[in-house]
């Protein structure tokens, strides 16, 4: 039944481009023995070096097994990228990001290309969304040259609806083997994810935030999958979609620690659809609306950060108090995420390669 | 029929063939004909039979057919679907070489109609654990668009001889498979394809409502209702009458768009197409009735979100909460209506976790969209309605 091919390397990096790296001095930073880093040619560390990723090319042979990595090597390599490096203090985190988001493009090719199986394909799999989905926060505030979104959330896409089909197909099979009697095989498929399905499942949804088709795949989710976590991510979602920015906000505020942070980034476009209402539906050349009041319904950090928005979008603001006045607002330009205080609050002291690794306790 | 024998069946399908009876081979090809029944027909090895008594090239569909048909008498349906599927193929070549001329169309309707119902068959009937969902129909999806690109191609023929004529039965079949695979955005092109069809007015009217049905379905998921409704109320009204059944599958999407263009559905209509369900959910929306709103939500959830009308049902909530507005307004009969009753309102109807604050947004929501007049104080917490018309008539709002 087998015919794909299976991987020899048990490396993190094949032999042959480690020699070709070192050689051809291509080595990362991080991937140097320490002391040769200012060497004419310094010394790639054995147990650093990670396979780089590269487009598959006409003439190059992407399927030799030696230059594919084991199962077993690419967990290592996984495990290592997202506990190790992930809290390197060498460099500034975009560029450890860089390191990694490219090492991870290897390793999502190298599971590609041998076809693993669905479960070691999904515990690979799991991590390297969080990652995706801890950068996509955690860099918001970077400017593009630094730090593409745009890239990264294309990787988290894909990923996701990758993971998703898995999840699918995993049990379609596990029900096929509860029909022919299978049932230790079924148990197999059962233990593998169902403990961080319904998170999975709930990022589709907050990541995809107003989506009908996200929340479609929700809702006609098997009642089990439907957990408090997706049910709420579901209701948030249905505020959007309804304009209710004021549910929407209080039910983000309570996420746990990496859906709040992904939720965050759609805070510009709910304080957007929200101000633009309020114009319409507070217009007043008398009275006013206090700013304390929107900062916490918005989940703003602070004053300031309201204030800034408020000018952006042409809205009045005097002694702590929002004048809102129809006409008076111009259509701008949806200004870009921040970070928040209310998800810094959930991440401060925690560790981000547990946060990465093992995912969100709740 | 039930007795044909098999000389016999290939002799009427080569007469029919040589006089280029398209309706009478397309039955002769058909797995819903009677002939299906005649066990003489149920032959693993046809060739030979065929050979003798079937010109070229239609012997190629002969055998297909009738492996198919002995698969399907075996009850195996993948196989059956692998069969239909190479005679979907082989007809595709002969109607491309079949140039300026369109007899055979009827042939391929037939031929395409059953590769879907079998492929249908053959998912739900899938034993390989390796397989993946969908697999087998996206399959037939690509090979009934084989057929697509053949009509579609066929620009230099003139009106009375071109395929495109046969573009909008295999756009139909193609959306059946596309709603059922969930693959919504691949019907896209499609429209396209047909919107800008010179053919667009002369294809049958079956056909048409089948595609406006569709067009109007895929429009309400796209949150076009305008155009939900022009394409759901022309397959509604132009559906036969004895068609219950369709009507029926119409109105499912047809009344909760009407109802979030501020139009109410009479109860006999509801009644007599058997969507009475609906009555409940009219009643609780014109009355502001959130409770029984969201009581029905619940108790129909799963019919709402197989049909795909869930999240419109949803927004009617929209419409429900302007009726309980309106009703407070009038019972206050005030311009100035405090935020708090309102709220009482909500409450008493079991929005229990609505606070002040949530009722101003959802009030500010309504006066944003035009259905309510006025605006918000937030200072003294009121809402403070035009003195003219302010709740206009849902339906005088585009």
């Amino acid at each position: 039944m087998d015919t794909s091919i299976r991987g020899k390397c048990t490396e993190m990096c094949p032999i042959d481009e480690t020699k070709l790296r070192e050689s051809e001095r291509l080595l990362h930073i991080l991937e140097m023995i320490p002391g040769t880093e200012t060497l004419a040619k310094p010394r790639a560390d054995k147990n650093r070096i990670v396979k780089m990723y590269t487009r598959s090319a006409a003439g190059a042979n992407m399927s030799l097994p030696k230059n594919l990595r084991t199962t077993g090597a690419l967990t290592k390599t996984v495990n290592y990228l997202l506990r190790d490096v992930i809290s390197s203090k060498v460099l500034p985190w975009h560029l450890v990001y860089d390191f990694i988001a490219d090492r991870l493009l290897a390793v999502r090719q190298d599971m590609l290309i041998q076809r693993l199986s669905p479960s070691h394909y999904i515990s690979l799999l799991q991590p390297i969304i969080r990652f995706y989905t801890y950068s996509a926060y955690n860099l918001c505030e970077h400017t593009v040259s630094q730090f593409d979104p745009v890239l990264n959330n294309k990787h988290l896409q894909e990923s996701l609806k990758r993971l998703l089909k898995l999840y699918d197909e995993i049990e379609y099979v596990s029900k096929k083997c509860l029909a022919d009697g299978d049932s230790n095989k079924h148990v197999d498929y059962k233990n593998l994810y169902s403990d961080c399905r319904p998170f999975f499942e709930a990022l589709y949804i907050i990541f995809n935030l107003g989506d009908i088709s996200a929340i479609f795949r929700g809702l006609s989710l098997e009642k089990k999958w439907r957990t408090e976590v997706v049910v709420r991510a579901l209701e948030i979602s249905m505020a959007v979609l309804r304009g209710n920015w004021y549910r929407a906000c209080k039910r983000i505020r309570k996420l746990p620690t990496l859906l709040a942070a992904i939720a965050s980034l759609h805070l510009p476009s709910i304080r957007r659809d929200a101000l633009t209402k309020m114009t319409i539906a507070y217009s007043s050349k008398i009275l006013t609306y206090p700013i304390s009041a929107l900062q916490e319904q918005l989940l703003y950090s602070n004053k300031s950060d309201i204030i800034k928005d408020c000018t952006h979008y042409n809205i009045k603001i005097e002694n702590d108090a929002i004048q809102f006045l129809k006409g008076a607002a111009t259509v701008q330009d949806t200004l870009g995420p921040r970070h928040e205080q209310f998800v810094s609050e959930k991440l401060s002291g925690r560790s981000v390669s547990n946060l990465v690794l093992d995912g969100d306790i709740w | 029929m039930t007795l044909m024998s098999l000389a016999h069946y290939l002799q009427l399908l080569d007469r029919s063939w040589r006089s280029q009876d398209a309706y009478k081979i397309a039955n002769l090809l058909s797995l819903r004909h009677e002939h299906v029944e005649s066990v003489n027909l149920h032959i693993e090895n046809p060739e030979t039979m065929v050979e003798r008594f079937v010109t070229a090239p239609i012997d190629e569909l002969v055998v297909f057919h009738l492996k198919c048909l002995y698969a399907l008498s075996q009850k195996r349906y993948n196989e059956a679907y692998q069969l239909q599927s190479a005679l979907t193929q082989a007809l595709t070549k002969i109607i491309q070489s079949q140039k300026e001329e369109n007899w055979f169309l009827p042939v391929m309707y037939v031929v395409c109609l059953d590769l879907r119902t079998v492929a249908q068959k053959a998912e739900s009937e899938k034993v390989g654990i390796t397989e993946k969902p969908g697999e087998i129909l996206e399959k037939a999806a690509e090979c009934l668009m084989g057929c697509f690109r053949v009509c579609a191609a066929d620009n230099r023929s003139s009106e009375e001889d071109t395929k495109r004529i046969g573009m909008l039965n295999l756009v139909n079949q193609l959306f059946k498979v596309y709603f059922r695979i969930n693959k919504l955005h691949l019907c896209k092109p499609l429209i396209r394809a047909i919107e800008s069809s010179p053919f667009k007015e002369s294809f049958s009217l079956s056909q048409q409502i089948t595609y406006r049905y569709y067009v109007g379905r895929k429009a309400m998921f796209d949150s076009d209702y305008k155009a939900a409704d022009q394409y759901l109320t022309y397959a509604f009204e132009n559906c036969h009458k004895s068609s219950k059944r369709n009507k029926r599958l119409i109105l499912i999407y047809l009344v909760p768009v009407k109802m979030l263009l501020g139009y109410i559905p009479k109860k006999e209509v509801l009644e007599k197409y058997d969507v009475v369900q609906f009555w409940d959910l009219v009643e609780a929306v014109c009355q502001g009735n959130l409770k029984l709103f969201d009581e029905l939500m619940e108790k129909h959830e799963s019919f709402f979100i197989k049909c795909g009308i869930y999240l419109i049902i949803d927004k009617l909530k929209i419409i429900a909460y302007r009726n309980l507005f309106r009703k407070v307004y009038l019972i206050l009969d005030k311009h100035q209506i405090p935020v708090e009753a309102l709220q009482t309102a909500l409450l008493s109807l079991g929005q229990t976790d609505v606070d002040l604050d949530e009722t101003q947004c959802i009030v500010a929501n309504l006066i944003y969209e035009g259905k309510i007049k006025g605006y918000i104080s937030d200072q003294h917490r009121k809402v403070v309605v035009s003195k003219q018309n302010p709740f206009p008539a849902l339906t005088s709002l585009s």
